[in-house]
């Protein structure tokens, strides 16, 4: 797609607003200033034909690690302000992860490169495609010496043919694949096991004994939102009478995964192949005899064994990113031994497309050192900040005569680059990916590029001197076989993907089953381990510039705006830490200070540093935020090693926290049983209620309303990912506070995920706990406001008008709950153009001194108002959803009419393990819980 | 005289010194304000206080530009050091009313040297203590959504919010207090007029005296309305801190929600306003030699007070905790445990310090004697009252229900320069006071010398000489303009007035006579004739249409005109509608008492023949005058009737 915008280095207000006029929404409307030359097609559930002031959903696709997840853009009048799951899409089913959510505003983010960089100076395409010109010349006639080209994983097959292409073009050039969290072990342990690079892909919903081995399946990037809503669905007591799943995890520090494990083993990242070999014996898989656990391992190890045992064909034992890939051909291989192949695992060929000669990013680095390359494309990568320290990469740059940078930010490597070019938003482009099963995604744009961003599809066409140059046209010709007619493409456009496009099962043979794995104790046994983990809300760092991101508390430790050292309390004892102690880590000769947090639940002499902080150029919102986690990565040891000196100094650093208090002090804010316990006895998660009748009422009972809505929120199902809050965010335009006003106990959202800790600290249950308004039906904070700022309507909801709030604030104090947000400062940026165009219209932008807190999405209810109204109806069941319902992976919210006996919310509420928070106070709350059950092992001690 | 009928003259004779007299009174406490040059040491005080309050200016203006975000608060704790500051305030505030109020009813003659100035303080410390819940809203400028009035949207204020209540009872506290404190300074402001040199100071108080001259119908008017007032004053301050106790107690918050707290807050507001009493008056009785009115046995007094109620204020501390304790409710054992241990402990255990335990000292006669030890002492207690301020807002709210939501409160430097700020601002409100005002008040005591040599002259009738001396005499003539004119006799004693007025009555039984006197004489009023004092009926008027008026309207918003749901009551919840009607019935029958006042005594009215009179001036210091309006053909007459009573001089006006 040609540039919509002259060269300039400033965006003002004119081409902004001609960019909104030529937004895709408006293609078919004429007489627009700058339509997109080409057309989009909405989602196929959306009403035909745009209606000013109602929003339209289109179907695209987000790529995550480079696979991709099917979304729903939701546009108003051409503006994409929110991201909802494609329903239809396999690695979605209608939710998404917190990155999804954050898409929306890193599309408006004002720090995004705009302009075309020569040498650091603006620039534009055309001088840049003049000097492509001459270089391509010289190209042509060396077959492409001293070119190399780097990038991300990429799934997508239009980008595939295309560098497929380049490389038959250019023989001499290579093609490097960078991905600083990769997945690299999980493919050489199926080329270990089975010969032959494949995708593994779980099947949970099918599964009821899972052995997590440092695996993090629930978060995992390609497919955790489809994870976790089949492991919810085979959690869930009502769906799995009798049967529901077990989950036992083992892992060094505390993940989401491991906090949903019904059994969970805190153990350093190393001793984990342990486990897997004592259990290897234990299955019968040809297993030395030599046993180094420690009697009470071993017994776990036996118990863990049987219960597999016993549920051969529908166990899973996963193993986890960061272990090496013998473990992985070891997981696989007691996975055959337990008949779960194509039961509860199966095998696609690979997903993503690899350089065909395994040209690595170690060789591109020696070859940039040892001087030889005249041209780097660094391709939507930023190896300056992510490569392994050992690699120096930015010394590598130097030595390259010609680098060309293009990325959505002007980062770290751009720095460092001759030519940096801008690149289109994934909402601004048109491309394609595979998602985690295989399944092609289509991804259509919402909006012409802001700025001068082309798509990395039309970059690479522009550079190996295609003949088609149009994004769209690009993609379109890859699915042309596939497609022919328009009518399919439209179709697979409207649903955001090509149907029945999943890579089939591979038949697979086991080769090796990777015992050879090394479990004796290795040098550095009895010293510190560090594990370096993707940051679970920015992740490898691509996110840091996202206030939002930033500002979500990260799942375990409620920290923002930083990474911390994660030490167990045990270390933290011996090494006499406490939160905010600032240590020196030592790891192979190189040093970071990083703050340190106690972890409970981390295994002893483990220490976590998380990726992605630290970053030097990636915007306003990340620079010099947090500690480079990178800066101890070692090619060898990408995901940690052991060796680690950690040296206490004198130093402080105020962590922004938005949870202080951890024990649930009795009062059972999330009340637990067993499965077997409750089976035995539903009615005992409420045993304890003051009330447990209908709660006696001096006043007379108010006339209910036409509807009355309220919340169920599945504690069973949750997992505490916090896609809730940041959906919240999108939705509702709260506002980032920053890093000072959350250390001041200032952070605004509306639904937070509380997180309590039960149990001894080196290995304590944790629960997650996400806590919207609770729509009292006696709210508490009606009745001490002076100026009727906060009252009821007909329906049940606890409005807040934010016109006639005043600001007492007494509200909050007397909200039990405490879910009320105030606006202590001027919160909302009402200076960045841009990121007035990312908010819902539906929804006020409150001013500084007002109250605010959830609605339940109140303008989602009001358009469905209207449309039963239209069709003279009443509203059906499910018709409202609010956005954190929507979001959520687990499907752990449940929204309706209460009064409606048949209704989801209403069934949710009629299970014996539903409870309000609470309850004594009498404040009869509409939102709900309920319990959070724990499937036990009888052979096990409860931990 | 009932007002020492219980009391012996001796007892009396040590709340003044027994060498005073009307005149000196006069010269002593008028001279503050009219005479004695600005010393440094007032000017120094009031150069400091001025700076804190510029801080407190630039505070509120940085405030209301950034937002209340400036202070330390946070969610949990939304309400920290300005509702601590707005508490400890308006608790100073009841100290001096109660003084000046509930010492009046009772009539204990110590008062009066101590309730001019200790209603002052209450005006201060309530209007410094009124600004605080402005500022602390999220949108100050808006303060005034707490007030109904008709508005297109039907929006009215939401009447079951203690802190609806609490905007009432600040409302009518600060107008009650202040036409109360006014009304009350009327004949010391007639008398620093009458004795201001400058002409520019005559003309201020003279304004500000409203005209008042002494009559003795209007004495009579004065005190059925200051007693009355007085009668309302009380019950509106007991009524006002249980409103700002209800500012907490009416939340479900555990260590708020408690009926102990209206009590509770009363004998802590009682703590901390005779503490700051004794702060002001102390140094003040030193600096400005007052010595001989606010005695060694006020401050006695004073401090045996403070102990008592201080007593009361530990006892609630006590029935808090057992309280706690013996409900055996869980988030009430957990809120007094951390109150006692938590993060705030220090909080806690300084109040018991300054609250408890130093005011113990007070129990010793020699404690009690001598102003260094009181002063440090009431010094603690406006620092313990504070302290425990902050620990009822801020330990309740930093660890309530939800534990995930705890969290700590960190006072910013902006918290402190509002408390320093406010204290500037009441300095220099009271500094200006001293040197502006009387800060004795002089009719009262003046009234209590009368009293005191009255019981005296009983006791020894020898005394008293009925022999005539010879009267001065002058002639003057007022401006054509004031068609005006009689005999005015000047006398040098309330009894030598009163007997005047009898005999004259008497003899001349159709006479206009109006008696003038620097301070209300008991039954002067009555010998004079019958006279209307309609005050009582106008102020029930007055708190009937305050009261029902109120009580209507709430029902008429919330019942009828908009009727919502807030927090599942019914809209007309008229249990919850009575406290803004109280504190109406209140403030209604007082300004309806006080307006009945002027009116009746035909007040204000700034210019008046009498005030033309050279020796009439001193009406309003020393001197006793009858005033026969008469015909000047008819002049003989009454000059014999009243040469025989044997005035000090006579003054017959014509016009």
């Amino acid at each position: 797609m040609p540039s919509l915008t002259p060269a300039s280095s400033v965006f003002n207000r004119r081409e902004f607003l001609q960019s909104l006029g030529g937004s895709v929404a408006m293609a078919a409307v004429a007489g627009c200033s700058h339509p997109p030359q080409t057309q989009i097609v909405p989602y196929r559930r959306a009403p035909i034909g745009q209606v000013d002031g109602l929003p339209r959903f289109f179907a695209t696709t987000l790529k995550r690690s480079g696979y991709a997840h099917g979304v729903l853009v939701e546009n108003h009048m051409g503006r994409p302000t929110k991201v909802e799951g494609n329903p239809g899409h396999p690695a979605s089913l209608g939710a998404t992860d917190i990155f999804a959510q954050a898409s929306v505003l890193q599309l408006w983010d004002a720090d995004r490169s705009q302009t075309v960089l020569q040498s650091g100076d603006t620039a534009s395409w055309e001088v840049f495609e003049n000097a492509w010109l001459s270089r391509a010349r010289q190209f042509d006639s060396t077959g492409g010496a001293g070119l190399r080209i780097l990038t991300g994983t990429i799934t997508s097959p239009t980008l595939a043919a295309q560098l497929a292409g380049l490389l038959r073009k250019y023989p001499q050039a290579r093609w490097c694949v960078h991905e600083p969290v990769n997945t690299d072990n999980v493919r050489a342990g199926t080329e270990l096991a089975f010969a032959m690079r494949l995708s593994p892909r779980l099947r949970l919903d099918r599964a009821k004994r899972v052995l997590a081995l440092d695996a993090d399946f629930l978060c995992d990037p390609a497919a955790g939102v489809r994870y976790a809503h089949d492991f919810a669905m085979a959690r869930s007591p009502e769906l799995q009478a009798g049967s529901p799943v077990r989950l036992y995890a083992v892992e060094s520090t505390p993940t989401l995964t491991g906090a949903m494990a019904d059994h969970r083993l805190a153990l350093e990242s190393r001793r984990v192949a342990g486990i897997a070999r004592a259990l290897a014996k234990q299955l019968g898989v040809n297993a030395p005899s030599e046993n180094t656990l420690e009697p009470g391992l071993a017994r776990w190890v036996k118990a863990v064994a049987a219960d597999l045992q016993g549920h051969r064909g529908e166990s899973l034992i996963v193993v986890g990113a960061a272990q090496p890939p013998q473990l992985h051909a070891l997981g696989f291989a007691l996975n055959v031994a337990l008949g779960n192949l194509n039961r509860t695992v199966d095998f696609s060929e690979l997903v993503e497309s690899r350089p065909p000669d395994d040209y690595a990013l170690a060789d591109l680095a020696a070859e940039m050192h040892g001087g030889g390359l005249d041209t780097l494309l660094v391709l939507d990568a930023n190896p300056a900040y992510d490569a392994p320290v050992d690699l120096m990469f930015v010394e590598a740059l130097r030595r390259v005569p010609h680098v060309v940078h293009a990325g959505l930010y002007v980062d770290e490597t751009a720095e460092h680059a001759q030519w940096h070019l801008p690149l289109a938003h994934a909402f601004e482009a048109w491309s394609d990916a595979r998602a985690f099963d295989g399944t092609v995604s289509l991804a259509q744009p919402l909006i012409a590029p802001l700025y001068q961003g082309r798509s990395t599809h039309e970059l690479l066409a522009l550079l190996a001197g295609d003949d088609v140059l149009d994004g769209r046209a690009l993609v379109r010709r890859q699915w042309q076989a596939a497609l022919p007619d328009e009518a399919s493409w439209t179709a697979a456009l409207e649903g955001g993907l090509i149907a029945d496009s999943s890579l089939p099962a591979h038949t697979v043979e086991l080769h090796d089953n990777g015992l050879s794995i090394q479990t004796q104790p290795g040098p550095g046994e009895g010293s510190l381990e560090i594990v370096l983990a993707p940051d679970p809300t920015i992740g490898d760092g691509q996110w840091a510039n996202s206030g939002w991101l930033q500002e979500l508390p990260k799942p375990l430790t409620q920290l923002t705006w930083g990474n911390a050292a994660l030490v167990s309390p045990a270390l933290a004892a011996s090494e006499a830490l406490s939160n905010g102690d600032v240590v020196e880590l030592t790891l192979a000769g190189r040093t970071v200070r990083a703050p340190v947090w106690v972890m409970p639940g981390q295994a002893h002499r483990t220490v976590t540093l998380h990726l992605g902080y630290g970053r030097r150029r990636a915007g306003h919102n990340a620079d010099a935020r947090g500690v480079d986690a990178y800066a101890l990565r070692n090619l060898h040891a990408l995901w940690g090693a052991s060796g680690l000196a950690i040296r206490k100094t004198t130093e402080r650093f105020e962590l922004a926290s938005t949870q202080h208090h951890f024990k649930m002090e009795g009062r059972d804010p999330v009340r637990t049983a067993t499965f077997a316990g409750y089976e035995r006895d539903p009615q005992q998660i409420r045993a304890g209620d003051v009330y447990p009748q209908k709660p006696p009422s001096l006043y007379p009972p108010v006339q209910p309303g036409e509807y009355a809505w309220g919340m169920s929120i599945d504690l069973n199902a949750c997992i505490g990912c916090k896609a809730c809050t940041i959906a919240c965010q999108a939705e509702n335009n709260i506002p980032v506070v920053g890093a000072d006003q959350v250390r001041r106990g200032r952070e605004m959202h509306w639904i937070r995920v509380d997180r309590y800790y039960e149990g001894p600290p080196e290995n304590p249950r944790t629960y997650s706990q996400p806590v919207p308004c609770m729509m009292c039906e006696h709210a508490p904070c009606e009745l001490v406001c002076p100026v009727d700022a906060t009252v009821h309507d007909s329906e049940g909801l606890n409005l807040q008008v934010y016109n006639r709030c005043v600001g007492t604030r007494f509200c909050s104090n007397n909200c039990p709950y405490k879910v009320r947000r105030f606006n202590f400062l001027k919160y909302v940026d009402t200076d960045a153009d841009t990121l007035k165009a990312q908010r819902n219209p539906e929804v006020t932008v409150r001013q500084r001194g007002v109250m605010e807190k959830c609605t339940y999405c109140i303008q989602r209810i009001a358009t469905a108002h209207i449309e039963a109204d239209k069709a003279d109806r009443r509203i059906r069941d499910g018709e409202v959803i609010t956005a954190c319902q929507a979001v959520c992976p687990t499907q752990a919210i449940r929204f309706g009419d209460t009064q409606d006996p048949g209704s989801q919310v209403s069934e949710a509420k009629a299970l014996a393990r539903h409870y309000v928070l609470l309850e004594e106070l009498n404040t009869r709350p509409r939102t709900g819980y309920l319990a959070r059950l724990r499937n036990l092992n009888p052979e096990l001690q409860d931990t | 005289m009932s007002q020492i009928g219980t009391a012996s003259s001796a007892t009396v004779s040590t709340w003044v010194s027994p060498q005073e007299t009307a005149t000196s009174v006069t010269q002593t406490i008028g001279a503050i304000t009219l005479q004695r040059p600005f010393g440094w040491r007032w000017l120094a005080a009031l150069v400091f206080a001025a700076l804190l309050a510029l801080l407190l200016t630039v505070g509120i203006g940085y405030l209301v530009a950034t937002g209340v975000g400036i202070w330390g608060l946070n969610i949990p704790v939304a309400w920290a050091f300005a509702i601590a500051d707005y508490v400890w305030w308006i608790a100073i505030g009841m100290g001096g009313t109660f003084i000046s109020a509930a010492l009046y009813l009772v009539r204990k003659p110590w008062r009066t040297s101590l309730n001019r100035y200790a209603e002052a303080m209450t005006v201060f410390a309530v209007s410094v203590s009124g600004l605080f819940p402005i500022l602390h809203l999220g949108r100050p400028w808006f303060f005034y959504w707490l007030f109904p009035y008709p508005n297109v949207m039907n929006v009215w204020p939401q009447w079951r919010s203690s802190l609806e209540w609490d905007f009432f009872a600040i409302v009518a506290y600060l107008i009650v207090s202040i036409l109360y404190w006014y009304i009350g300074m009327l004949p010391d402001l007639a008398c620093l007029r009458d004795r201001a040199a400058a002409p520019g100071r005559a003309r201020f108080y003279g304004l500000l005296a409203l005209g008042w001259r002494g009559e003795a119908r209007h004495w009579a008017r004065f005190e059925t309305l200051s007693r009355l007032l007085a009668g309302l004053a009380v019950p509106l301050v007991f009524s006002v801190h249980s409103m700002v106790a209800l500012d907490f107690s009416e939340a479900l918050v555990p260590g708020w929600h408690s009926t102990l707290f209206p009590p509770f807050f009363v004998a802590g507001a009682l703590f901390s306003g005779f503490a700051m009493v004794m702060v002001l008056g102390i140094p003040m009785r030193h600096y400005l030699k007052l010595e001989a009115y606010i005695t060694e046995r006020h401050l006695a007094n004073m401090a045996k007070l403070m102990l008592a109620v201080g007593l009361v204020v530990d006892y609630s501390y006590l029935a808090d905790i057992f309280t706690s304790f013996y409900s055996m409710d869980r988030y009430e054992v957990a809120h007094t445990l951390n109150r006692l241990f938590g993060a705030y402990a220090w909080v806690f255990w300084c109040t018991i310090l300054f609250n408890v335990l130093s005011i113990q000292l007070l129990w010793f006669r020699k404690t009690r004697a001598s102003p260094a030890a009181l002063m440090t002492i009431s010094l603690g207690v406006l620092a313990g009252m504070w302290l425990e301020r902050f620990m009822l807002i801020v330990t309740p709210l930093y660890e309530d229900f939800t534990p995930s939501a705890w969290g700590m409160y960190y006072p910013t430097a902006w918290d402190f320069a509002f408390l320093a700020g406010s204290i500037g601002l009441f300095l220099v409100l009271y500094l200006v006071f001293v040197r502006l005002l009387p800060v004795v008040s002089m009719f009262e005591l003046r009234k209590l010398l009368h009293q005191l040599r009255e019981r005296k002259d009983s006791a020894s009738r020898s005394s008293s000489s009925d022999v005539p001396g010879r009267a001065a005499r002058s002639h003057f003539k007022l401006p054509d303009s004031m068609a005006s004119c009689g005999v005015l006799a000047e006398f040098d004693s309330a009894d030598a007035l009163r007997h005047a007025v009898g005999s004259v009555r008497r003899q001349m039984p159709q006479a206009q006579l109006e008696a003038y006197s620097p301070f209300p004489v008991e039954g002067l009023a009555d010998s004079l004739g019958t006279y209307r004092d309609r005050i009582a009926p106008w102020m029930l008027l007055g708190a009937a249409a305050g009261g029902l008026g109120t009580l209507a309207l709430e029902c008429y918003a919330a019942g009828w005109n908009y009727p919502l749901n807030v927090g599942g009551r019914p809209p007309v919840s008229w249990p919850a509608f009575l406290p803004p009607a109280i504190e109406m019935t209140v403030l209604i029958a007082a300004v309806f008492g006080v307006w009945a006042m002027l009116r009746a005594n035909a007040l204000p009215r700034l210019r008046h023949p009498l005030f033309e009179l050279v020796p009439f001036e001193r009406a309003s210091a020393d001197r006793f005058f009858l005033w026969l309006p008469t015909a000047p053909a008819q002049f003989d007459e009454p000059l014999a009737l009243l040469g025989t009573l044997s005035p000090l001089r006579l003054t017959e006006v014509s016009a």
